[in-house]
């Protein structure tokens, strides 16, 4: 048996933060020549997960859980460039598209990016960090949205609530000032400022909408819905992570 | 949570070291943590519920790891409705207890509970 043994307050070490990758230094990553490559996933998203670690480049997704994603995806390329490695497994989708902003691939269902129903273009007025985890700032992202998308109902009595957020491995501390950001740019700017250079947004199949119409999401870990209460939530990933099965 | 918590918001940050049964320092890499909370025994800060480490409250693994050194932070915060937390004090003291366990790599920590009180003391 384990035991946890609380050991410092407030003694957490300053982490240097690496440079954010450009969107020139991505544009340069994605013309690089390959000569051969092959892509083995399990599934869609494993599949961009693989060839964003295997190039190093940043990458948001929102994919629907559906069978045509969760097929085994096996393909080889011949004289190509990581960007044509990109567009062709996102084309091989029926209904995905892709994009870069922000330093970041976006790969998305058709039309993610005006669709008012997401929450990820739901705008936040003003979002700052000060020396703050991101761990901790994508949790106060959340509680955000949550009042939003599931507002308690004027009757209910009036709770409370308390929290209790780990960070570890490959988080950092930073400092930001985001205003008039859309969700989508939050999260980019998370992801970069840390090692979770990768999140991920997972649709359900049944697309259908909270009664403050969001599009409701479901969670990477975990095959359950997830209730109203809970929305939204989306996963962060590093490099070579793997994804739950 | 030790002290006096003056605000919605505010937090307290802790860091853990992983012990294996033997006390010794578990120097390892990306170990899967999350952690489940309950209310005890008092809650007249009349909180409704916990927000935890993975997204969906008390379950786990999201990928959230130990650093190398097998150490790991924790932040804790409350948010008490009106009556009790406004910015910059409290309007009447409240206390809520509740069990906090972890679980690490798969293994609930179910013999190291850790006994949370949240407390606001009066400051108006």
């Amino acid at each position: 048996m384990y035991t946890l043994l609380l050991a410092t307050l407030l003694l957490q070490p300053i982490w240097a933060l690496p440079p954010p990758p450009s969107e020139q230094g991505l544009q340069v990553k994605l013309r690089a020549n390959l000569e051969n490559y092959t892509v083995a996933a399990e599934t869609f998203p494993q599949a961009l997960t693989k060839v964003a670690a295997q190039f190093e480049i940043p990458m948001g997704i929102e994919w629907i859980r559906t069978s045509a994603t969760q097929r085994e995806i096996r393909r080889s390329w011949r004289h190509t460039t990581v960007y044509g490695v990109v567009e062709s497994l996102v084309k091989s989708q029926s209904g995905y598209d892709f994009a870069i902003a922000n330093g970041v691939i976006h790969v998305f269902p058709k039309g993610a990016l005006m669709d008012r129903s997401s929450f990820l273009n739901h705008r936040i007025n003003k979002f700052e960090a000060k020396n703050e985890f991101a761990g901790v700032l994508s949790y106060r992202l959340r509680e955000l949205l949550k009042r939003t998308i599931s507002p308690p109902l004027p009757s209910s009595p009036a709770l409370g609530t308390a929290g209790s957020i780990a960070t570890g491995a490959g988080d950092r501390r930073i400092t930001f000032r985001l205003v008039n950001a859309s969700v989508r740019q939050i999260l980019d700017k998370l992801s970069l400022a840390t090692d979770f250079r990768i999140w991920i947004v997972t649709y359900p199949e049944d697309r259908t909408l909270t009664e403050t119409g969001f599009r409701r999401v479901a969670s990477l870990y975990t095959s359950s819905s997830v209730a109203d209460n809970e929305q939204p939530v989306w996963a962060f990933l590093r490099w070579g992570d793997a994804l739950p099965k | 949570m030790a002290g006096s918590n003056p605000g919605c918001g505010t937090t307290r940050t802790f860091k853990y070291q992983v012990r294996d049964q033997f006390g010794q320092v578990m120097l390892v890499y990306n170990m899967q943590l999350w952690d489940s909370i309950v209310t005890t025994s008092t809650n007249t800060c009349n909180l409704g519920g916990y927000n935890t480490t993975c997204a969906i409250t008390n379950t786990g693994p999201c990928n959230v790891g130990t650093f190398a050194d097998g150490t790991f932070n924790e932040n804790l915060g409350i948010c008490a409705p009106a009556g009790h937390l406004v910015s910059g004090g409290c309007i009447t003291g409240c206390t809520t207890t509740a069990d906090q366990t972890w679980n690490i790599n798969g293994i609930s920590l179910s013999g190291d509970v850790k006994n949370l009180s949240y407390q606001c003391d009066r400051s108006w």
